[in-house]
């Protein structure tokens, strides 16, 4: 294990990258804190304000502390950063849309939705998906068999209709999950979301189990007495992991999009709360050829593109550092 | 190994294949002129009409008693040479042209209408709009009253509707309807021809339905007939031989495309792939509004929202006054909305006859914003006693809504300290909630069928299904019962008094008034600009004598 | 191998069973109906409507209907209103019914027009997704860590990040607008396709890429593939014969399902090109309510899902001998 972590620490892309998506999750994070203008509060305007080179507009005092509902903690920063940096507040360096909403604001505190839905997807697919697949590839037979036909039935059953169903259940009870259990309807979204998620993560698996689990050093450690258990976790899992990295990284992305698109249907993320994927389709909304405010689809589009390269770099080197059977071929 | 990759291959290779036939079977000459329908064409049945889509396309294949001039919507002759109105304005009788053809060549008669209104009418025929035709005498005791087998109960010797000869269809209305000539031109009330349906019915059994529409087997009176359908994708229309009015018909083929998506709408406008489109987005207004083929011109619909008024604190008309005043409606209109729509301070829109948009303004908005706090503060709420409790503003998703919705609450927080909640619920979600009344503020528009401001306030009549407020006033259910039955001056105050007490009462917020958005190439003539946003293909020509593109 | 299909089959009809039971039951727990619409029917003009449709009739007489060639109603649905009447075969004798919102078209009709649209389109798609992404990706893999990799890698990241939306929409400002060679929407030649093909298959690629370039790089550190090499074999042999098919496989298990979407149309490219395909019918006929269309679309996908999750299923079998004993036994 001391061994993997220092080669991605030698990784040097690998470390920018990580450092790259450390930034971000602290700016997620700490959003209240920073110096940037309110992305709920209103100023409409006749056209969408380009971005301006910090040089050009540096800040201005003329904060207003308008969000929407805030937690507690993120009330509590907010008041700290109001204390910090008074009413000052950073320039549209990312440009405005037409309402006068900071477009970087508006990034930062929408990386909050993505981060959060990527996280939750990931979560899922890794755990439901992986065991799911694993177990069946490694079952084989009847077992195999069953559990693959209920993941066709899953994704076959028509998820529009199926998310519209379970937000109208939801709404109808906002009231009561929301005072007794303190769920609301982002987070049942979110656990929708990653319900989906992890169907194809475990077909992909399972081949892999279905594939590796005839290989030699498999029948080796059969013949030396293993337990099926520990075939599965300390033989098979590793050697299925790089493949799952891989596929990790291309379901967060399409999450962020597929959140995007239903909250576009009016099913996700309710306003004035936005998502990168919300913003780019929003921004795609406003890219005519007579109107042509790049700036609003730009930025968030290079968001989740920035984030999703470093979440690649990483999981390749976090892939190589973990194979056991690849040492010469790291760098 | 070379199997599996073979087949890995080999199918998309088929596939192509598959796609150059696909590619060939779709070959089309480009038309004389193209236009962009919303959505899919529900139906071409009259009778089975629901939206904008059908409305578009129908008066191509259709012709009613009467048309309406583009401009004016003053009604002009249509199958009907001319027509006569009794002095009391409840009998009608239409003079038919006798050179009014089918597109199968069979003349048009008198019992063709009386047909297709008692088929409109049957309660088994379950027509949307079969409504439109209830001013007619026992016409909805006709739709209402069915027995066990679904079939009207009373006979159609009680509706006012009757051929006394081949070419004289005689109408007896209910009351007065001064609008009526209106909906004599509307789509809904379109005649089928009978011939044709009873043979598919009889050719098809059970699917004529689904056969009768097909180019191969319809039938219409109209300037054009249906050469081409594709669910989806396109509609073609060839100018017809039979219509009785072919002489004026200028264009020889035109295409109505199904898209949905707005910004691809435009870029088929710029890059003339269509001729008209009618509505563009928001992001492209700016650029769009100073050009000459633009056209946002008044139109009969108003945007407002609902209050649920059976929940407190909406219970209260001094809490609805306040939240409908402290609405900032200039921003809106001018800012969110873009086009030119004219923010309402009344519920009408203003080029209805008899409408106050400026009904519920003070002089500027700071007496406006000062009357909504003292009227909070009245009902109880405010600084000093208690908060008013968040507002839960519902609304179908769709982006202006959300607009709209932002900036209204923005405005409460910001005037009224007033927090409020953004609902977005799916389309038919949303009517689910607002029909049950299971909202406390919700969106809300309203589309004129008619230039008359009878078919507005009607909707707020206690017990209509358009009501969804909860709101129920027995005076004002009287003005307008009263109104049905009197004729105009006398109507019209009564109209007035009864929008007056709406406006008093606000069981709504009224916002804006809508205009068209109309983007239309500019040799087009005879398009016309009216209130109804409705257009007659069989004016439709090219401005110089010059040939199109 | 025979018994291995029949029990395939008969999983199929299970599946697909279980599939329309859950769907049926779910679209009719939707709040919202399909004669809804932004002003409501008069009560009495909609209670005919809903009988038209039976949709009066208990939910089990309803489902009834819409599975079996049945003959429902007192004296059978053919008596049960003349005129107005809705009779169908039912979905066993192949026939999904009168779509609800479309009332000039049967849904077989709908999906008769629309399907081959899709498919040509995602044919098209997915082959371009295939030449590109699989070359992409070995290249990759066997440049590892050179500029070209990198390259690649930065590429495919962006094919797969950037929403497929924005993608069109560059394509059209740049291929439509700017430079009109292709037309910017609109279904009727070969041309029409071009544009949308890409956009629908560039994040295909950019993921077979990915794919393609993991799995090879686990066969190339595999001892088969350094015995091979040590043997002697020419380079091209070697990646034919051993490294191709081993990258291939997480491809594969990953293309079933993708190819099945493909096929079937994306909403989101349908609209931006106004392209008449069945995608648009996934979203539409939810939001429309309507019930038979919205039946057929599933029914029609969860038949792709399962066939082409058969191909890949046996096609694990020939890429890897091993196994073919595997899994089915």
């Amino acid at each position: 294990m001391n061994d993997a972590w220092n080669a991605l620490r030698a990784n040097r892309a690998a470390r920018v990258a990580a450092l790259f998506l450390l930034a971000l999750a602290l700016a997620s994070l700490f959003a209240p804190l920073l110096p940037l203008p309110s992305p709920a509060a209103l100023a409409l305007r006749d056209r969408p304000l380009a971005p301006a080179w910090p040089w050009e507009h540096f800040g201005a005092h003329g904060f207003t502390p308008e969000y929407w509902k805030l937690s507690w903690i993120d009330s509590q920063l907010v008041a700290l950063r109001e204390r910090i940096f008074g009413d000052w507040q950073t320039g549209p360096w990312l440009g405005t849309d037409a309402k006068g909403r900071d477009l970087l604001a508006r990034i930062v505190w929408g990386s909050r939705t993505s981060f959060e839905v990527a996280l939750l997807a990931s979560l899922t697919s890794l755990v439901i998906g992986v065991s799911w697949g694993a177990v069946a590839g490694y079952a084989g037979g009847r077992v195999d068999n069953a559990m693959m036909r209920f993941v066709d039935l899953c994704f076959s059953l028509p998820f529009v209709f199926l998310v519209i169903f379970l937000i109208g259940v939801v709404n109808e009870y906002r009231a009561e999950l929301e005072r007794d259990f303190g769920i609301d309807r982002e987070t049942v979204f979110y656990v929708l979301l990653g319900a989906f998620t992890w169907l194809t993560m475990a077909r992909v698996v399972r081949g892999q189990v279905l594939s590796l689990k005839k290989r030699e050093f498999v029948e080796a450690a059969r013949v030396l007495g293993a337990s099926r258990p520990r075939i599965l976790f300390a033989h098979l899992l590793p050697n299925v992991l790089p493949v799952v990295l891989v596929y990790l990284t291309l379901t967060v992305p399409a999450v962020m999009l597929y959140e995007a698109f239903l909250s576009f249907l009016g099913l996700g993320i309710e306003p004035p709360k936005v998502s990168w994927g919300l913003l780019a389709v929003e921004g795609a909304e406003a890219l005519t050829p007579l109107s042509f405010d790049w700036w609003l689809v730009l930025w968030p589009s290079l968001a989740i593109a920035a984030t999703l390269l470093a979440l690649n770099v990483l999981g390749d080197a976090l892939r190589d550092a973990l194979d056991p059977r690849l040492p010469e071929l790291r760098r | 190994m070379p199997r599996g990759l073979s087949i890995l291959l080999l199918g998309p290779l088929a596939g192509l294949a598959l796609l150059v036939l696909a590619g060939h079977g779709a070959r089309l000459d480009p038309p004389d002129f193209a236009f962009v329908n919303p959505g899919e064409v529900a139906s071409l049945d009259p009778a089975s009409v629901t939206g904008v889509p059908e409305m578009k396309v129908l008066r191509f294949l259709y012709e009613g008693l009467l048309v309406e001039d583009p401009d004016t919507l003053e009604p002009r002759p249509g199958v009907a040479r001319s027509w006569e109105v009794s002095p009391d304005g409840l009998r009608y009788t239409f003079h038919l042209r006798e050179d009014a053809r089918w597109s199968n060549g069979d003349p048009l008669t008198a019992e063709d209408f009386v047909y297709s209104f008692r088929r409109l009418l049957d309660p088994r025929t379950a027509a949307a709009y079969a409504y439109q035709l209830w001013y007619v005498k026992g016409a909805r005791a006709f739709t209402s009253e069915t027995g066990e087998d679904g079939a009207p109960r009373p006979s159609f010797d009680t509706v006012g509707i009757r051929a006394s000869d081949a070419l004289t269809l005689l109408l007896e209305l209910e009351a007065p309807t001064p609008f009526f000539l209106g909906v004599l031109a509307s789509v809904p009330l379109m005649p089928v021809c009978r011939a044709n349906l009873e043979r598919v019915q009889h050719e098809f059994g059970e699917r004529w339905r689904v056969e009768w529409t097909k180019p191969a087997h319809f039938v219409g009176n109209g300037p054009y007939r249906l050469a081409l359908r594709r669910v989806n994708d396109r509609l073609r229309f060839v100018k017809s031989a039979t219509y009785w009015d072919a002489r004026s018909v200028a264009l020889e083929t035109v295409d109505c495309l199904c898209v949905e998506h707005l910004e691809t709408a435009l870029n088929l406008y710029l890059t003339h792939e269509v001729g008209w489109i009618d509505n563009v987005p928001t992001a492209a207004l700016d650029a769009l509004r100073e050009r000459e083929d633009f056209q946002a011109s008044p139109y009969l619909a108003s945007g407002f929202y609902r209050f649920n008024t059976t929940q407190a604190p909406f219970d209260d008309p001094r809490v609805r006054r306040a939240l409908a005043l402290c609405v900032d409606r200039e921003a809106i209109a001018k800012r969110v909305l873009r086009a030119g729509e004219a923010p309402n301070w009344g519920f009408l829109p203003p080029a209805i006859h008899g409408a106050r948009p400026g009904a519920l303004r003070h002089g500027t908005r700071a007496q406006d914003l000062e009357e909504a706090r003292a009227l909070l503060a009245q009902a109880g709420y405010g600084p000093g006693a208690r908060a008013l409790p968040p507002v839960e503003i519902l609304f179908a998703t769709q982006s202006t809504n959300k607009d709209v919705a932002e900036v209204v609450a923005d405005g409460w927080r910001r005037e009224l300290g007033v927090e409020s909640h953004l609902l977005n619920q799916e389309a038919r979600v949303a009517l689910d909630s607002q029909r049950n009344l299971r909202y406390e503020v919700s969106r809300s528009s309203w589309v004129a069928d008619h230039t008359d401001a009878l078919g507005f306030l009607e909707i707020f009549e206690s017990g209509s299904e358009n009501n969804r407020t909860g709101w129920s006033n027995a005076r004002y259910d009287e003005l307008l019962a009263q109104a049905r039955r009197a004729r105009d001056p006398e109507r019209a105050r009564l109209l007035e008094e009864a929008e007056a007490l709406l406006l008093e009462e606000l069981p709504i917020l009224p916002l804006w008034s809508f205009v068209t958005r109309n983007l239309v190439d500019p040799r087009l003539a005879g398009f016309g600009a009216n209130e109804l946003d409705e257009h007659f293909p069989k004016f439709w020509h090219w401005r110089s004598a010059g040939a199109p593109r | 191998m025979k018994r291995f299909l029949l029990r395939r089959l008969l999983w199929f009809a299970l599946t697909l069973f279980a599939v329309v039971t859950l769907a049926f039951g779910l679209m009719r727990g939707v709040r919202g109906g399909p004669f809804d619409g932004e002003r409501p029917l008069p009560a009495a003009i909609e209670r005919n409507l809903r009988a038209s449709y039976h949709l009066d009739w208990p939910l089990w007489k309803q489902y009834c209907e819409y599975v079996g060639p049945l003959e429902l109603g007192e004296h059978g649905a053919r008596a049960l209103g003349g005129d107005g009447t809705q009779v169908f075969g039912g979905v066993l004798s192949g026939d999904f019914g009168p779509s609800f919102r479309y009332r000039d078209f049967s849904v077989n009709d709908i999906l008769a027009q629309s399907l081959p649209i899709s498919l040509a389109l995602g044919t098209l798609a997915l082959v371009f997704a295939l030449c590109v992404g699989i070359p992409a990706g070995l290249a990759s893999a066997l440049l590892r860590g050179r500029s070209l990799d990198v390259v690649l890698r930065l590429a495919t990241s962006l094919g797969i990040a950037l929403p497929n939306f924005v993608i069109a929409s560059a394509l059209l400002f740049v291929f439509a607008l700017v430079w009109p060679v292709f037309p910017v929407a609109g279904y009727g030649s070969w041309r029409h396709l071009v544009l949308p093909a890409f956009a629908l298959g560039a994040p295909f690629a950019a993921y077979a890429a990915r794919l393609v370039r993991t799995g090879a790089l686990e066969v190339l550190a595999q001892d088969y593939v350094r015995t091979a090499r040590a043997k002697g074999l020419p380079e091209s042999r070697v990646l034919l014969r051993h490294v191709l098919p081993g990258a291939l496989l997480p491809v594969l298990s990953w293309l079933g399902p993708a190819a099945a979407g493909v096929l079937t149309g994306s909403l989101v490219i349908e609209r931006i090109f106004a392209i008449p395909g069945t995608g648009s019918h996934f979203v539409n006929s939810a939001l429309n309510r309507d019930y038979t269309l919205a039946m057929g679309v599933t029914i029609l996908y969860t038949a792709l899902v399962y066939g082409f999750n058969l191909l890949v299923d046996l096609s694990y079998g020939w890429i890897d001998p091993r196994m073919r004993a595997g899994g089915e036994e």
